[in-house]
């Protein structure tokens, strides 16, 4: 059976949803120890606060701060459970939907109230239904 | 069953002792392999390779970064130890140790490696016999 490099193959690597769109990167992967058990790999985090927390603490709080003072909302952290995870090859593909995930609460802020306001901007949605 | 949470980051880099405290090296992978069973199926680790350059085997990640690393290693003496899951102590995951000796997984993949090559030696021959049989086939007829 091909065994998982979770160093190499999971961590960083780029997420994508059920519907094939990008729904950010496995910033960190989270083992589940057990006594007498093999850990377990119980979870994918995707968040720029869990990338954050890699760097380091300081910068998890800069970023609190920056966005503070730019009045953006706080970048969620999704917990995606493993058993969601449906591929790993170059991408790994999660079944969730990419709208649902805290991580994506930024670009959806971005989207809503910086990029859709840029004239002639469309979002995916308008595309689809050949909105003009 | 006590269950506790810990970050791979947390883990990768670490350095790793075993019983004697000497050091064996720094984690640089770890391999999970799904595990089926009635509730449903797990990815678990099996495997974490400890060796001396710490996060280069993460980095060299490409088919021909890793044999390029191998061969400069074998010229400058790294040494790489595939640590199974059952062998290491994560009790204290800031210090992981092993359970074993060094010296004990030396021999283990001594073991293996020798293993691998009487199986690619006995494959060899028996591609050589085929190849043979399947030479003399056109000359008989």
């Amino acid at each position: 059976m091909h065994a998982v490099r979770l160093a190499y193959e999971v961590l960083d690597a780029q997420l994508i949803d059920e519907r094939e769109d990008k729904c950010g990167r496995a910033d960190e992967v989270l083992l589940e120890v057990r006594d007498g058990e093999p850990p377990r790999v119980a979870a994918i985090l995707a968040g720029g606060p869990a990338r954050a927390e890699r760097v380091g603490r300081w910068l998890a709080w800069l970023g609190r701060v920056l966005r503070k003072i730019g009045r953006v909302p706080d970048g969620g952290v999704s917990r995606i459970p493993f058993d969601k995870v449906q591929m790993i090859a170059e991408v790994v593909q999660v079944e969730v939907k990419a709208d649902e995930l805290e991580a994506m609460r930024t670009e959806r802020w971005l989207r809503e109230k910086v990029i859709c306001r840029i004239p002639g901007a469309e979002t995916k949605q308008d595309k689809k239904v050949g909105v003009p | 069953m006590s269950a506790t949470e810990l970050r791979l980051s947390d883990l990768t880099g670490r350095v790793v002792r075993d019983v004697d405290g000497r050091k064996v090296g720094r984690i640089e992978e770890l391999f999970a392999e799904l595990e089926q069973h009635e509730d449903g199926n797990d990815y678990v680790v099996t495997e974490f390779h400890v060796g001396s350059f710490g996060a280069l085997e993460t980095v060299g990640g490409g088919e021909l970064l890793r044999h390029l690393l191998a061969r400069v290693g074998r010229l400058v003496g790294y040494k790489t130890y595939r640590v199974p899951w059952d062998a290491m102590d994560l009790s204290d995951p800031k210090r992981p140790t092993l359970t074993v000796r060094r010296e004990e997984l030396e021999e283990d993949q001594d073991r293996e490696r020798e293993q691998a090559e009487q199986a690619r030696a006995e494959a060899k021959r028996q591609h050589e016999q085929q190849k043979q049989a399947n030479d003399q086939e056109p000359q008989r007829r």
